[in-house]
């Protein structure tokens, strides 16, 4: 499976625009990217993976993927409901689930919901939603209230050319190198009058205006029965910021592997490394 | 029709891009008065209070997904705090800067939140039958309940909604609906509730809010938003109404600084049946005292 198809499906309601490897029948694998990236963010690891089935799909508001409608927001819940439309709609009773940053956070949440779906799931670099105290929550929807007021959609980044886009993207929020920000550009963004802008929703960057608690994250992943992997970029995010410790102890059957890399290791050069990974995890019984 | 023979004037918004109808009743210099319904009910919860309180500005919208106004669009849930968004944009269609909320049931956990994240909009509160919703859940609960209503989700979009042959046959489906409430408020509520679909009617409400909603806010988080509040607030308690966690509810009042509790008889839309003279009264005599403009609480 070298090769990668597009496809673009219907589920929960709007269009999604699907990359898939294909070679045998068997498990296939659903793949979750990371908070504005979109498919892109596998096709270091894709042609590498043992799996006869692997579908990079692109977020809602991500990538070629539709937005959301006018007035809605991003909510976690929201997205676990999409990416379940489409295995559904592809005829997809278990699968496997392999998650990158928001990606993981996503598919943990599916996995807690619907744990018998999900024969093995792998987190890259995520280990559930972000959460906060309950005291939280009013300020939380207040900092959510105050950004969407002054929401402009017109008034969008446009940058001259390709070069500079991709610069962009390189020195982003979690930095990547040269080649992981061009396949991020080629499917994340879109050419405006005066150059390029981002193609994803800049509704994205907001506060969202709703978060679990830790007890119902703790509680989604005690419901989780899948066989689990995390890997971790020993120069990725904090731990602390992942709450790995305080969250593992609820998970019966994890494994953990720290792979050299950031963020995005799965992109770079630990693409290899993550693949081998994934690959004997999948086969381990 | 004309103002002369219609006792309310229906007006429409346009708030975060859906259409929002209202059933605007009173003097337009009267006090304002935002009013929320509750769960699959719609404006017309209100008709009867409205009548009975005719000094008062009243604003009686159909939530987004209720009565006459748009439904979201997409396959989302309903999130409260959509609802509170909606709200707070609809007070600045109107050019309201401070306004009191009136809710019932689902429209008094709104109505909370809504007065939790702008206290400074809000003049005073009046909640009806509703302090948190009845769909709170705890943690643990969670996965299953979000599972339940994903699969519903799911199940809805393979089904046509029941259908009616006549108004009298879909007033008789509401007064045997969840909540148990009487043929002349059932008739007001199936009147704005529904729409003709072929030879018969179907109910206008989104199916999508029948589900378990993943989103009630947990006991938590919902007297975060108490403790934010700082109108003064009434809530009237109906002897017959939802059952109560009465554990629960004292510990949310005990944490609202200025909650005045009244306990009347009948059932959850009291406020709808031959009590409402009664709830009328206490409402008048709560916003009648001091109006507290924006500038005496700066």
């Amino acid at each position: 499976m070298k090769e990668s198809q597009e496809q673009v499906i219907q589920a929960n309601g709007l269009n999604f625009a699907l990359k898939l490897w294909q070679s045998t029948d068997g498990v296939p694998t659903l793949a979750l990217h990371g908070w504005l990236d979109n498919a892109g963010s596998f096709d270091a690891i894709a042609p590498l993976l043992d799996t006869p089935l692997f579908c990079a799909v692109d977020l809602a508001g991500h990538g070629l993927s539709e937005h959301r409608p006018e007035g809605s927001h991003y909510y976690i819940t929201d997205y676990a409901a999409d990416a379940l439309a489409i295995a559904d709609a592809l005829q997809w009773r278990e699968f496997n689930l392999i998650g990158h940053s928001l990606g993981a956070n996503i598919a943990l949440v599916m996995a807690g919901i619907f744990p018998e779906r999900i024969k093995k799931l792998v987190l890259i670099e995520g280990f559930g939603p972000h959460s906060r105290e309950a005291d939280a929550a009013v300020s939380q929807l207040r900092s959510a209230f105050a950004k969407m007021k002054t929401y402009k959609p017109k008034k969008q980044p446009v940058y001259p050319d390709w070069a500079t886009m991709v610069e962009k993207r390189m020195q982003g929020s979690t930095p990547v190198n040269r080649q992981a920000a061009e396949i991020l550009c080629k499917r994340g963004v879109k050419a405006v009058s005066g150059g390029w802008s981002w193609r994803s929703d800049p509704r994205l960057r907001y506060p969202s205006p709703l978060r679990l608690t830790e007890a119902e994250v703790r509680a989604l992943i005690a419901n989780i029965s899948a066989p689990t992997c995390l890997i971790l970029g020993d120069k990725g995010l904090p731990l602390e910021f992942m709450k790995v410790e305080s969250r593992r102890e609820k998970l019966v059957n994890l494994h953990i592997a720290t792979l050299r890399g950031g963020h995005h290791l799965h992109l770079e050069e630990g693409a290899e490394h993550v693949a081998a990974t994934i690959n004997t995890f999948l086969v381990t019984k | 029709m004309t103002k002369t023979t219609m006792p309310w004037d229906e007006q429409h918004f346009n708030v975060n891009g859906l259409k929002m109808h209202t059933k605007m009743w009173g003097p337009e210099d009267g006090q304002p008065v935002i009013a929320l319904h509750g769960w699959l009910d719609n404006a017309a919860s209100f008709d009867l209070l409205a009548k009975q309180l005719p000094d008062l500005r009243i604003c009686a919208v159909d939530l987004i997904g209720h009565g006459r106004s748009d439904h979201r669009p997409g396959w989302g849930h309903y999130y409260f705090n959509e609802y509170v968004f909606d709200i707070l944009e609809l007070a600045s269609c109107l050019g309201w800067t401070r306004f009191n909320l009136m809710g019932h049931s689902m429209g008094a956990h709104i109505s909370v939140m809504t007065a939790g994240i702008e206290p400074q909009l809000i003049n005073k509160l009046m909640l009806l039958e509703g302090f948190g919703a009845p769909s709170m859940v705890s943690p643990e609960t969670l996965p299953i309940l979000m599972q339940t209503s994903f699969r519903k989700t799911v199940g809805l979009r393979q089904k046509s909604p029941p259908l009616y042959p006549s108004l009298d046959a879909a007033v008789q489906a509401r007064i045997n609906g969840f909540f148990k409430i009487d043929p002349p408020a059932a008739r007001l509520l199936c009147e704005r509730g529904t729409q003709p679909l072929g030879e018969g009617l179907m109910f206008s409400t989104d199916p999508r809010l029948r589900f378990i909603s993943s989103s009630a806010a947990g006991h938590e988080e919902f007297c975060a938003f108490v403790k934010a509040i700082e109108a003064p607030s009434c809530l009237i308690l109906a002897e017959d109404g939802v059952p109560r966690d009465e554990v629960e509810l004292q510990k949310r009042i005990s944490l609202h600084r200025n909650l005045r509790v009244e306990h009347l008889p009948g059932g959850h839309h009291l406020h709808m049946e031959k009590q409402a003279p009664d709830v009328a009264r206490i409402i008048a005599d709560f916003f009648a005292t001091t109006w507290q403009s924006l500038e005496t609480i700066k």
